[in-house]
């Protein structure tokens, strides 16, 4: 692991975290004493049964919740520190979320909804940037519908493009494709995939399907608040491999 | 309409079998003055009690004499020309100790124990020698009146009762029955042919004095029963909205409960019965609060300087009875509908995630209109036609049919809801970024949520629109009246409008030798057997009022006297008794007379009155000489200033009687108005706060729902000032339009209501600083019902609120 990290840039990174739940007889070790790193440019997925910390692992990168000990580090800000109203304008200029459903504010359209970070931030979206995401997604027909207008898949695209309006450091995906069928699955992976490749984006996924995983360059293992492996250039057949052998 | 007794019955009475003491006494005005050194300083009044002069006679006990459970503490009985006994919260006004009476009454060293009385029947003021001082049960003095007690003949000399008495009273040998003794007097006054004398028994006297007391307390009941049924009515409004809002809320819930195998009767049942216990509890809750509110508002009004009798709080258990059934019964009443609505829910539901519930579409529309054109004609009937055999009169007409009204316009209003948000959003929208965006876009997602909350303060709002409208009206066409038809400089009345001595607008007259000066005298009379007020007025009534006579009417009455009739009033005569030019009317004191008509006038808004008197016949009729008030035409080319110090150095001998020119004439009735706009502003401001809380109370509710959205929002990046600037501008965009709504509706009302009282010489008048701080009013109720739910809002744990479903 030291050896990848050492040369290409980190994007964010949690040293010695743990995160406690409950105390004395009750207590749970959702993170334990847990390294890792994030690389910038890189589709990275977290996979592990439920309970291995792999979702407080992501809420604790992402600033929507906090450690009992150790750092989290965003570049080289450590968030862990930071103060709410800090982690909120944190996650609204350089993070994007794309959560497993009902990601979209039914009041607003899905060019409202897209560009909502940058509304709260009181920016205007760059106009090329924007047409580029609309019709990467194909949602030029559907900018001025609401969310109840929309397909799931749909809808999920509007979420990612949300995600990718404020050019964020780094985009964090709770099991994205959670809800969706398989053919809208394959669009969103290949969408995100597109967003590393093509427009440099860094992307933190967490998912239990191994066909998700096998989109992204890296997957990192869980249980226990541990990381038990690693598979780099994963498919979907090595990823269920590995799965297997974790298992044992 | 009692009119006074001839003092030879009393030697009628004198000589019935089982009467033991007859006694003549007199109750008349009688304003006691304070003295020092010898000169009038301080006229003697509690707030608007009266100033009463009364009888101490020789025969009888003073309690008996007066009344009550009056006493002697110090002093004896005045028995002549030059004494008077007075009560002791007004002796000690007057600045008259023990020790200076008991000195006057046993050693005639009277020294200081002087006051001066000022009468009103026209007897000169005069100074006496104070003898006696007496208390009043344990206060001192009845509900603030003064009480100034003469022996009967100088009380008859003083208060302008020559040779007749206000009451004679009688008492039994003991073992002769009151209404055995009561007959026979009756007998007996019949056998000498006297006729006009009422003879009651002291338990009739007292029931009907009792009666009276307890219809004048019922008037004020029912006026605050009304308030307090409007604030039930905007609570009801609260309560179906709350129990609509949790039904939609629950339709997952109640889905599976239905999938279960639950009766859409069951399923209505738990929700009655959830608002059943919830009615009782409230209910219990806002009794205990009552009680404690009922003691704060006594202070409130203080500061309004409302006067209150003051006394014990009672609590009746009618009161806790009623307050408890109401409370409940409104509560359950109020979530019918929703739980009707909770029964229609299908099965299906709990497996869906809409939460807007099933839409009631065209027929809450229907009804809504239906209801408010029904209100609306009832209104019209109600004010502008004369309602008879309808319970309670047009008033109770009007106000059902107001009700309506509010409920239909209430039904129709998801409406208008979705426009006025998004016209109302427009600032916040533009100006507040997205916060402000999303603001408009919450008020307007669920139009029948918003309309349903903005109601409530519909109603308040509505309500002090009226009153504010109606208060302007007044002002304006009393503004009106005195520029275009109000000749005299001066106006001449007490401070409390009660009536003023004849001697201090004699002494006016004196005093500026050319002035015209005109007296207005109150006074009934019976016409076509219905009591009719008659102001008795001094013929000169061309120089200081303009009354718009029709041609030759007021020659007439200059030259010999009669009647001058309203235009209305003389229209509605039979055409035989206009033709004639008499009426034939019925004073209390002199019987049926026949008094010309002088003529015809055209304009009462001045005076109030629809028949003037002449002096000369009023007089005749009358035995009443106080004057209600008096008004002060100048000579040509005398300047205001110098005669206004004039007048106030004649006026200077009557403390108490006040010379207003017009400017201050015009005050003082203005802070009578405004007066009463405070107290009505005050009772209405309830049912604007229970509007507010029903506005924070829909916030909280939908910030629940709303809970993953608004989780979303901060976690990608709202801060907690928007969420709450979003919160803020969603109330303020709801109470705005309700208070909009409010204005609307109060206008329409207030025009009409204005439009019926046309007849009475009010005209509409519109005051836009009113509508504008009622508008802010609502600005002011939205921010303050969002600051705890926009708090709750700002400190959701994004992400447990991420994470809820």
């Amino acid at each position: 692991m030291t050896t990848a990290s050492t040369r290409t840039e980190v994007a964010a990174r949690a040293a010695h975290a743990s995160k406690i739940y409950g105390a004395g007889e009750n207590e749970v070790h959702a993170l334990d004493n847990l390294d890792v790193e994030f690389e910038r440019n890189k589709f990275t997925a977290i996979m592990g049964p439920s309970g291995s910390g792999k979702s407080t692992l992501l809420h604790c990168l992402a600033g929507l919740d906090r450690l009992t000990s150790g750092e989290i580090f965003l570049g080289d800000v450590e968030i862990s520190a930071s103060s709410e109203k800090k982690l909120t304008l944190i996650r609204r200029d350089r993070l994007g979320f794309v959560f497993q459903a009902y990601n979209l504010i039914p009041t607003l359209n899905a060019a409202e909804n897209m560009t909502l970070p940058l509304d709260l931030a009181g920016k205007k979206p760059d106009p090329e940037h924007f047409d580029r995401i609309v019709d990467t997604l194909r949602l030029r027909d559907r900018l001025s519908h609401k969310p109840s207008e929309l397909s799931g898949g749909q809808q999920q695209r509007v979420a990612v493009g949300r995600a990718l309006m404020s050019k964020p450091e780094i985009i964090f995906a709770d099991e994205p494709t959670g809800n969706l069928d398989s053919k809208a699955s394959a669009e969103i992976l290949k969408y995100m995939r597109t967003a590393v490749d093509e427009l440099g984006q860094t992307i933190v996924m967490v998912t239990h399907d191994p066909t998700a995983a096998s989109y992204s360059d890296r997957v990192v293992f869980l249980a226990d608040g541990r990381i038990v492996g690693e598979l780099v250039n994963p498919t979907t057949d090595s990823v269920i491999d590995e799965m297997k052998t974790l298992g044992e | 309409m009692r009119e006074p007794v001839d003092e030879d019955v009393v030697s009628t009475i004198e000589r019935v079998d089982g009467v033991a003491i007859v006694e003549g006494a007199v109750g008349q005005l009688a304003q006691v003055v304070k003295l020092e050194d010898g000169k009038p300083t301080d006229a003697i009044q509690h707030g608007q009690a009266p100033t009463l002069g009364v009888t101490w006679g020789p025969n009888r006990e003073l309690n008996q004499a007066i009344g009550g459970d009056g006493r002697p503490e110090v002093g004896r009985r005045p028995t002549n020309a030059r004494e008077v006994a007075l009560d002791e919260v007004t002796a000690k006004d007057a600045g008259i100790t023990f020790a200076a009476v008991r000195r006057c009454a046993n050693a005639s060293e009277c020294g200081r124990a002087r006051v001066q009385v000022v009468f009103f029947g026209g007897h000169p003021s005069e100074i006496f020698r104070v003898v006696a001082i007496f208390q009043f049960g344990t206060v001192g003095n009845l509900a603030g009146a003064t009480l100034a007690a003469f022996d009967p003949e100088t009380a008859q000399v003083m208060m302008s009762r020559d040779g007749v008495f206000d009451e004679i009273h009688v008492e039994a040998t003991p073992g002769v029955p009151q209404v055995k003794l009561r007959n026979r007097i009756r007998g007996a006054l019949r056998d000498e042919g006297v006729t006009g004398v009422e003879v009651l028994t002291g338990e009739q006297l007292a029931k009907d004095q009792s009666d009276e007391i307890r219809d004048n307390l019922k008037f004020f009941n029912i006026f605050l029963l009304v308030f307090a049924f409007i604030a039930l009515f905007v609570g009801a409004f609260i309560i179906y909205n709350t129990f609509s809002i949790i039904v939609a809320q629950r339709t997952n819930e109640l889905g599976l409960l239905r999938g279960l195998g639950a009766s859409g009767r069951q399923v209505m049942g738990s929700v009655a019965l959830e608002a059943l216990v919830v009615g009782l509890l409230s209910s219990l809750v806002g009794l205990v609060a009552g009680v404690g509110v009922a003691l704060g508002l006594q202070e409130l009004m203080k500061v309004f300087d409302v006067q209150l009798p003051s006394g014990d709080t009672v609590i009746l258990a009618r009161t806790v009875i009623v307050s408890i059934v109401v409370g409940t019964l409104v509560t359950v009443v109020s979530a019918i509908s929703p739980a009707r609505r909770a029964a229609r829910v299908a099965p299906i539901a709990a497996m869906t995630t809409d939460m807007t519930g099933p839409s009631s579409g065209y027929r809450r529309y229907l009804v809504g209109g239906v209801l408010t054109t029904f209100g609306a004609v009832m209104l019209a009937v109600g004010l502008f036609t004369d309602v008879e055999g309808f319970p309670g009169g047009s008033a109770a007409l009007v106000g059902i049919a107001s009700l309506l009204v509010f409920v239909g316009v209430a039904m129709l209003s998801p409406l208008a809801a979705q426009p006025a948000a998004r016209v109302l959003g427009w600032f916040p929208a533009r100006f507040r970024g997205v916060a402000g965006r999303l603001a408009r876009e919450n008020a307007s997602r669920n139009p029948r949520r918003t309309a349903t909350t903005a109601a409530a303060l519909m109603i308040g709002i509505a309500l002090m629109t009226l009153v504010a409208i109606l208060g302007a009206s007044i002002r304006s066409t009393l503004a009106n009246v005195l520029e275009s038809d109000f000749k005299a400089e001066f106006v001449l009345r007490t401070k409390n409008f009660a009536p003023l001595s004849p001697e201090a607008t004699e002494a006016v007259r004196d005093a500026v030798p050319n002035a015209k000066v005109t007296d207005f005298r109150f006074g009934n009379l019976e016409l076509a057997n219905e009591t009719k007020a008659v102001l008795g007025v001094d013929p000169n009534i061309g120089s200081t009022i303009d009354v718009h006579p029709r041609l030759g009417a007021l020659e007439a009455f200059r030259q010999s006297g009669g009647m001058l009739v309203f235009k209305d009033a003389y229209e509605e005569f039979p055409a035989r008794q206009r033709e004639a030019g008499v009426l034939k009317v019925r004073f209390g004191a002199t019987g049926r007379q026949d008094i010309p008509i002088a003529g015809v006038f055209t304009k009462k808004d001045a005076i109030g009155n629809e028949f003037l008197l002449a002096m000369s016949d009023y007089e005749e009729n009358f035995t009443d000489r106080s004057v209600t008030f008096a008004a002060v035409k100048l000579p040509a080319g005398t300047s205001v200033g110098p005669a206004a110090k004039v007048i106030d150095r004649a006026l200077a001998a009557f403390p108490g009687v006040l010379s207003e020119d017009q400017e201050e004439f015009k005050k003082g009735q203005e802070a009578q108005v405004a007066q009463f706009l405070n107290l009505m502003y005050v009772m209405l401001a309830l049912a604007v706060i229970i509007a507010i809380l029903g506005i924070a109370n829909t916030l909280a509710l939908s910030i629940y729902e709303r809970t993953r959205e608004l989780g979303l929002l901060r976690a990608v990046g709202m801060a907690r000032k928007q969420v709450k600037t979003m919160i803020r501008y969603e109330s303020i965009i709801i109470a705005v339009f309700g208070a909009g709504l409010g204005i609307l509706l109060g206008l329409v009302l207030v025009r009409a209501l204005v439009g019926a009282l046309e007849s009475e010489g009010i005209h509409f008048a519109l005051s836009i600083g009113s509508l504008v701080v009622l508008v802010l009013l609502g600005l002011l109720g939205g921010w303050l019902a969002s600051i705890f739910p926009a708090r709750r809002a700002a400190r959701l744990d994004v992400l447990q609120a991420v994470q809820s479903q």
